[in-house]
């Protein structure tokens, strides 16, 4: 459920243009990727991933890719702030399999759903199988 | 023998808080059997019901999954890193 109070995270809409674009060029298959932060905790970089299981349904990032990125990331100082992927076929809000395989519970959560037009983002955080979504600004300008 | 073991970001409070720490054992499995005897509650988070390795978590020794080498029973040498990775999964 939302939680109104919520702080709202800001978030740039050159990043959420290149999530709905990944979802877009993958479609009708999940897509899936990583967003990452600076030293301060900006999200600045958004990191398109290989969804393995190529599904409409499902997703699961090449662990091959997973390793690599994460090693390059803290070799550049900057830090997992978020993972997204996409629900082709149903609204952008987690399901108990997300809920489920939800391992990292202080990052963001962002689910696109290219069904709606504009496309829709929405995020959240997952503790202990609770969802938590938060507001989402979009900023112009980064 | 002493490898490092870089800790994922979520079961670092189950670690003390630490990101990478320093373990002795000769093989993979040997260093789980340690890191979870110092840090018993990671074993829930790491192992299933039978003790395996659960699915979603990968481990590396430096650059290669475990499971395309020997599993748990990869040999390490002095100096090896073994990261412990967390697969990333979900869907509709």
């Amino acid at each position: 459920m939302t939680n109104e109070s919520s702080a709202p995270v800001f978030f740039s809409r050159a990043l959420y243009q290149s999530i709905v674009d990944h979802a877009h060029s993958v479609h009708p298959e999940e897509c899936c990727g990583l967003v990452a932060s600076d030293q301060t905790g900006t999200p600045v970089r958004v990191i398109p991933m290989t969804n393995i299981l190529h599904s409409p349904v499902r997703y699961q990032m090449d662990p091959v890719e997973q390793f690599s990125v994460g090693k390059s990331l803290r070799l550049e100082g900057m830090s997992l702030w978020g993972i997204y992927h996409s629900h082709p076929i149903s609204e952008p809000y987690p399901s108990v399999v997300d809920i489920n395989l939800a391992y990292y519970p202080d990052v963001f959560y962002l689910l696109t759903s290219p069904v709606t037009t504009p496309p829709s983002l929405r995020i959240f955080q997952i503790k202990d199988s609770k969802v938590t979504e938060f507001p989402l600004i979009l900023k112009e300008v980064d | 023998m002493s490898v490092l073991v870089r800790i994922p970001t979520p079961l670092r409070p189950l670690a003390g808080g630490q990101s990478e720490l320093s373990e002795e054992g000769q093989s993979v499995k040997e260093i789980l059997d340690n890191l979870i005897s110092r840090f018993p509650a990671m074993r829930e988070r790491m192992m299933d019901e039978s003790g395996e390795l659960r699915r979603f978590i990968n481990i590396y020794v430096n650059e290669e999954d475990i499971r395309f080498r020997e599993g748990v029973s990869t040999p390490l040498s002095s100096g090896d890193e073994v990261s412990i990775i967390p697969a990333i999964a979900g869907g509709a």
